[in-house]
């Protein structure tokens, strides 16, 4: 990789971090005393900035993005579901 | 020769930036999607938690997930824009696209825990559709 390329890359890297990080700001400005909460989200922007830096984004790759939250809620669901279930167990 | 060098550095710039534009608009994205989800759990476990009966607490939950289905429907309306800005890479599709994305990420960073029901009056690709209906790309 030429150093025009490493340069650019570097750039790119750098001003996605930077609204990594404004978000974090967000986040701690907005969430006082939060902290396994703020923990968790801010692992999870990171793990967001990588996977947006791999590689090139496809129709594809942001589909799987839509595809995750659909998952994720479907958890939440079984798990509310589970707690009626606990407090109002079925006859 | 020497214009034509620049216009094509300039011409290259812009859609770096573009891209650079979209991919940390699609961090933010991704990153509301995650607000979300967390939100959504602590809610329907708060509903739960003040429910009175199991029928009660039915209807609610069923009641409250038909109304999500309007923010499903808002991230796969801005995640749609987002791909076709990534493929089109033009100034239009991107600024269509990132203007979306800032409307649906303001949307969910304003709501907070324990408040009620999502705004869907203010998130892209719900106000005056019918389920179902896909948006305008």
């Amino acid at each position: 990789m030429s150093l025009w390329s490493n340069v650019k890359k570097g750039l790119e890297l750098a001003q996605v971090c930077a609204s990594a990080i404004e978000i974090i700001h967000q986040i701690i400005k907005t969430r006082p005393g939060k902290d396994s909460d703020l923990v968790s989200m801010i692992g999870k922007i990171v793990t967001n900035v990588r996977e947006a830096i791999s590689g090139e984004r496809t129709v594809a790759s942001v589909q799987a993005d839509l595809e995750k939250l659909k998952t994720d809620l479907a958890k939440n669901d079984a798990a509310a579901d589970a707690a009626v279930d606990d407090k109002f167990p079925k006859d | 020769v020497r214009a034509l060098v620049l216009a094509l550095l300039v011409v290259a710039g812009c859609a770096n930036q573009r891209h650079t534009a979209l991919t940390a608009s699609l961090v933010t994205v991704n990153t509301a999607r995650d607000t979300f989800v967390e939100w959504d759990r602590a809610h329907q476990l708060a509903l739960v938690h003040e429910a009175t009966s199991r029928e009660q607490i039915v209807a609610r939950l069923d009641e409250y997930r038909k109304k999500r289905e309007g923010v499903v429907r808002a991230f796969a309306f801005v995640y749609a824009k987002l791909a076709k800005a990534f493929a089109d890479d033009t100034e239009d599709a991107t600024k269509g696209a990132l203007a979306v994305a800032k409307n649906l990420v303001d949307t969910i960073q304003a709501m907070k825990p324990g408040a009620a029901d999502p705004p869907l009056e203010q998130l892209p690709c719900v106000t005056n559709r019918e389920a179902g209906t896909p948006c305008d790309l």
